[in-house]
């Protein structure tokens, strides 16, 4: 995987798409690939963030951990992107990330990332907009689950 | 107070006391010397009189060398012949005189010698004495004493301002003596010629002699204000290099530079001053000096003139009057350089001087063990108060049973600090008192407490040592085991260390009292090193330092081979883990993905700091290798490629962007240079030959898996593993020292042992493989038991002045450990590891206390003012102390006393 093919990789990103290309590679360039083994953790659940990986070849499984024991909630396939909440701000890990098969993945380390949102402030605009983009879609759904939850409670 | 001690209110005093004998010697020899000195001024005269200008009848002869001794009246007068002389000619006797001269002279010039030296000598000795002296009274200080000086204020007063002390010691009588001597000889000569002349010379040189001094005194005034500027100078530099952390923390590094500016500025305006006054009083002197002959030629030419004086008189006075300037002058001189001494002494004096120093029979040194103080420990009344009379421990009286362990608690300055400060007798208390198994402790003599007792607290200081040194210092009370010399050399150093009051004992001795540690020698030694490291939790920390620094110098012969043996056994506990996609092995026929162009190009590794010194690139074998094999083409493509690209993603940013400092190639301020290089060698047009250098310079630094541009192809990888042979046949000149080679076969001086054992690098790209390798080595340093080498080399490291390459959390569990280590009767502990979390603390204090009985001290009494008041249950009792007063005391379980 060398610089070019990641820079494209990022582009693929929701969060990155909207951002200068110049600036992409300078994110690609202070990014590092990093590999795991099948079975091998890339995040735990509690564990504080600090970088967000962007899958480049192989799968994982995002679990939570629940009363009952693990569950999984999503699987990540290449060009996912998983963690990238936790470079803007400082959350715990939400969820398990496991690699199901030999997998690769870039890293892109919150300083790096934030050093670059302080340098040039028009990436932030780029990720404000793309944040505020998924809340409204967020709020839709949320309205839309509500309305469906009010449906199904009125007949009792 | 010992004889020996004494610092003489009186610079002549000092040095009288202690060179007396040395003082009259050197007269005596001056004396000696006197007659010799005036035949050499005498034989010229005699030599152009004589046998050159003088009448000489043809055949005569002349007696030279006869030589007898006249007999006075009282013993029958007559003379004793000794020698008859020779009989010579002229010229026979022109070559006797001129011999007789050259022998004089030579004799002359040795005689000065001789003198010039031994007053060197004995003042380097004087010099030797009073910095020892001064030191010893450093050492004597009370403790509170401390908390007014600064260290490099007495440092710069032992070590700069005694200088001249050194040098008047030599001078102090024999100058003086001999100049006045001269001064008055040529003065009576004078007086004799004639006695109103005379009179008028005695009263110039009385002026002088007495005026000048006088005008002298606002120099010494200013020289004592010079000194006292500098000294505090010193102190404040030490300051800044102390406390450079709240500077660069505050930007007050402009209020401190503001700072220093203005005292030196105030040291210039002195010196100035004292430069202006100095050549003024030179002037008055010069001009008074030059008035006497003036008034010789006008008074005496009048005499003359009007024929009351005869000329040949006149001229006698003049000519004796040229010898009277010079030996003046110098005693002026010498005055002025006493009145000087004697302000710096005095300045000196006045900082060790104190009425309460600690008696120096306390400090006696002892080779016997000490009474062990495993009786119960009484404490009564006891009060603590500041230097303002504050309370800080109200009248207290407590008892610690033998082998009790008992918990201090409370707030900061509750009393419990205060309590365990005044065990170790660091605090004078104010009323009450200590007694140890019944003995006084205010009246015992540092051995007893010293070794009997141990304390530990945080924030201790620890000189720069090896962790070896620092371990053992508290073991060191005195030479125990001293070697036999008897030798030539052995015999000047006793000698010399008692001619100038030293202690003689020999720093060289083994000074570690094997037996307070419990073990039976030197070779038992770093186990119970390990113990107590182990108990401390700082064993693996050690350990983890040998790995990582550089090899030392020597290696024995078996360490060698079973690194080398451990080499094998990690490769083939990689294979039988399955990891070894995680490591990459040094190979000599393979390029290694992880290790740098130039690390590959060499198969070894390069000083970090040889590549400023001189670019590597630059040096000859280096450019032949590349030559040789068409790789230098090659790399300043490659090298290009990288300039491109990292002037496309950090070309358009501002040079003090931080982003630049993670193009890891290239750092923020070689843009520039790179950016022009690049506008040069655009096409392919002729390169310059630095231009082709700063590209090969970036190819060198080149890690694919870690810059991943792709410019690496096999070929290329292939053309510089062939490129190594020219280095295979051991290194030239210009790469000796800077490149050190990987040897399948041997060790690499320049690597770490880590390094050594690993032979390869970890592929980091896979998020496991750090850890995972990390553990392979642990394992491999286990089965080939290199564990104690590492140890031993841990041992060896070096902890930095005032052990700032130790962490704060480190450092305390160092000082923990070398009190455990001298196995005290009583161990004593403030606070001792504040910086480590609450955990840790808990666990290191239940080790201590159970470690008593694995030490063979179960009857030592422990007291610990902790951080954590919930690891009181840990101990038989707990006190708490609060505002000052012992609020509760409690016991836990049954004292331990059972023990026993």
């Amino acid at each position: 995987m060398m610089l070019k093919s990641e820079i494209d990789l990022l582009r693929a990103v929701p969060l990155f798409a909207a951002i200068d290309p110049s600036r992409l590679k300078l994110i690609a360039y202070t990014a590092e690939t990093v590999a795991y083994r099948q079975g091998q953790v890339l995040c735990r659940q509690g564990d504080a963030g600090d970088a967000a990986y962007v899958l480049i070849e192989g799968e994982a499984d995002v679990s939570i951990a629940a009363d009952t024991g693990d569950f999984v909630v999503a699987a990540l396939k290449p060009g996912d992107v998983v963690g990238e909440i936790a470079i803007l701000c400082d959350v715990p890990r939400t969820a398990t990330v496991r690699a199901t098969t030999q997998l690769s993945a870039l890293r892109v380390r919150k300083e790096a990332f934030l050093q670059l949102v302080k340098q040039f402030p028009e990436v932030a605009t780029e990720i404000m907009r793309g944040l505020a983009e998924r809340l409204t879609h967020t709020n839709e759904e949320l309205v839309r689950a509500r309305n469906l939850a009010v449906g199904e409670g009125q007949p009792q | 107070m010992k004889a020996d001690d004494e610092l003489d209110e009186s610079i002549f005093r000092y040095v009288w006391r202690y060179t007396r004998r040395q003082q009259m010697w050197l007269f005596g020899v001056l004396l000696l010397s006197l007659p010799l000195y005036y035949l050499t001024l005498d034989l010229p005269k005699r030599i152009v009189n004589g046998p050159i200008q003088g009448t000489w009848p043809a055949g005569h002869t002349e007696t030279l060398f006869a030589f007898s001794i006249p007999l006075p009246g009282f013993l029958g007068g007559g003379t004793i012949h000794l020698f008859d002389g020779i009989a010579l000619d002229r010229v026979g006797v022109l070559i006797g005189l001129s011999l007789t001269f050259l022998f004089f002279v030579i004799v002359n010039g040795l005689f000065k010698f001789y003198l010039s030296t031994y007053k060197g000598k004995l003042g380097e000795r004087l010099l030797r004495r009073l910095r020892f002296q001064l030191v010893d009274r450093v050492l004597r200080f009370p403790t509170g004493r401390f908390k007014q000086v600064r260290g490099s204020e007495i440092a710069s007063m032992i070590k700069d301002e005694t200088e001249p002390v050194g040098g008047f010691g030599g001078s102090a009588f024999a100058d003086p003596a001999l100049l006045m001597s001269q001064a008055l000889t040529a003065l009576v000569f004078i007086v004799m010629q004639n006695f109103w002349l005379g009179l008028v010379a005695a009263l110039i040189v009385a002026v002088q002699i007495i005026m000048i001094p006088r005008m002298r005194r606002r120099l010494v005034v200013l020289a004592r204000h010079r000194q006292l500027t500098a000294r505090i100078l010193s102190g404040r530099i030490g300051e800044v290099v102390e406390g450079i952390v709240s500077i660069r923390t505050n930007d007050t590094s402009n209020y401190e530079r503001a700072e220093i500016g203005e005292r030196l500025g105030k040291i210039l305006k002195i010196r100035y001053d004292f430069y202006q006054w100095k050549f003024f009083v030179n002037f008055l002197n010069n001009l008074l000096a030059q008035t006497t002959p003036f008034i010789f030629y006008l008074g005496g030419g009048y005499l003359v003139i009007t024929g009351r004086l005869d000329i040949g008189q006149l001229v006698a006075v003049i000519a004796a009057y040229k010898d009277l300037p010079s030996p003046l002058k110098e005693l002026i001189a010498w005055d002025q350089f006493r009145v000087d001494v004697q302000s710096k002494y005095a300045q000196i004096r006045e900082q060790f001087v104190i009425p309460d120093l600690v008696a120096a029979e306390l400090q006696q040194i002892s080779f016997d063990a000490p009474p062990r103080l495993d009786g119960e420990v009484t404490v009564s009344n006891l009060r603590i108060s500041d230097d303002s009379g504050n309370e800080l421990l109200y009248p207290t009286t407590v008892k610690f049973a033998p082998g009790e362990s008992v918990a201090l608690v409370g707030p900061p300055g509750g009393g419990g600090e205060y309590l365990a400060e005044a065990l170790v007798r660091l605090l004078q208390p104010s009323g009450g008192r200590v007694a140890f198994a019944g003995a006084m402790l205010d009246t015992m003599p540092d051995a007893i407490p010293g070794r009997r007792l141990g304390y530990s607290a945080s924030g201790l200081f620890l000189p720069q040592l090896s962790v070896r040194d620092s371990l053992t210092y508290g073991l060191k009370h005195a030479p125990l085991r001293r070697e036999e010399r008897t030798d030539r050399a052995e015999m000047l150093r006793l000698e010399e260390a008692r001619l100038s009051g030293n202690i003689d004992l020999d720093i060289r001795d083994d000074w570690i009292d094997y037996e307070a540690a419990g073990v039976s020698g030197a070779d038992a030694l770093p186990q119970r090193l390990a113990d107590v490291l182990a108990i401390v939790e700082l064993r693996t920390e050690i350990a983890r330092l040998g790995l990582r620094g550089k090899l030392p110098e020597m290696l024995a012969e078996d360490v060698t081979g079973r690194i080398l043996d451990a080499r094998a056994r990690f490769r083939q506990r990689l294979i039988e883990g399955g990891d070894e996609d995680y490591f990459e092995s040094f190979d000599r026929r393979r390029y290694s993905d992880y290790a740098t162009v130039f690390e590959n190009l060499v198969f070894g590794i390069a000083d970090p700091d040889a590549e400023a010194e001189w670019p590597m690139a630059d040096r000859p074998s280096v450019r032949a290798a590349l030559e040789a094999s068409g790789l230098d083409d090659k790399l300043v493509r490659v090298g290009r490629q990288i300039a491109e690209t990292l002037m496309d993603i950090f070309g358009d940013l501002a040079a003090d962007n931080p982003l630049l400092d993670d193009m890891d190639l290239m750092s923020p301020d070689e843009v520039e240079i790179y950016r022009a290089a690049l506008r040069r060698s655009e096409g392919d047009g002729k390169r310059e030959t630095l231009d082709r250098q700063a590209f090969q310079r970036l190819a060198f630094g080149y890690v694919e898996p870690r810059h991943r541009l792709g410019l690496l192809e096999p070929e290329l990888q292939q053309a510089i593993v062939a490129a190594r042979d020219h280095f295979a046949d051991g290194l030239e000149a210009d790469l000796r020292g800077a490149v050190s080679l990987h040897d399948p076969a041997g060790i690499n001086r320049a690597a770490s042992l880590q390094d050594n054992i690993l032979f390869g690098r970890i592929i980091t790209r896979y998020a496991e493989a750090a850890g995972r390798i990390n553990t392979v080595l642990a394992e491999t340093l286990r089965e080939a038991g290199l564990f104690d080498v590492v140890f031993d080399l841990g041992l060896d490291f070096d902890i930095g002045s005032g052990a700032k390459r130790l962490s704060a959390g480190q450092q305390q569990k160092l000082t923990l450990a070398r009190a455990i280590l001298k196995r005290p009767d009583v161990l004593v502990l403030n606070r001792p590891l504040s910086a480590l979390d609450g955990e840790t603390q808990r666990r290191i204090t239940a080790a201590v206390l159970n470690a008593r009985e694995e030490l063979g001290i179960a009857g030592q009494t422990v007291v610990w003012v902790l951080t954590h008041a919930d690891h009181a249950e840990l101990f038989d009792r707990t006190m708490a102390f609060r505002d000052g007063r012992l609020d509760a005391n409690e016991e836990r379980r049954a004292p331990s006393m059972a023990v026993t």
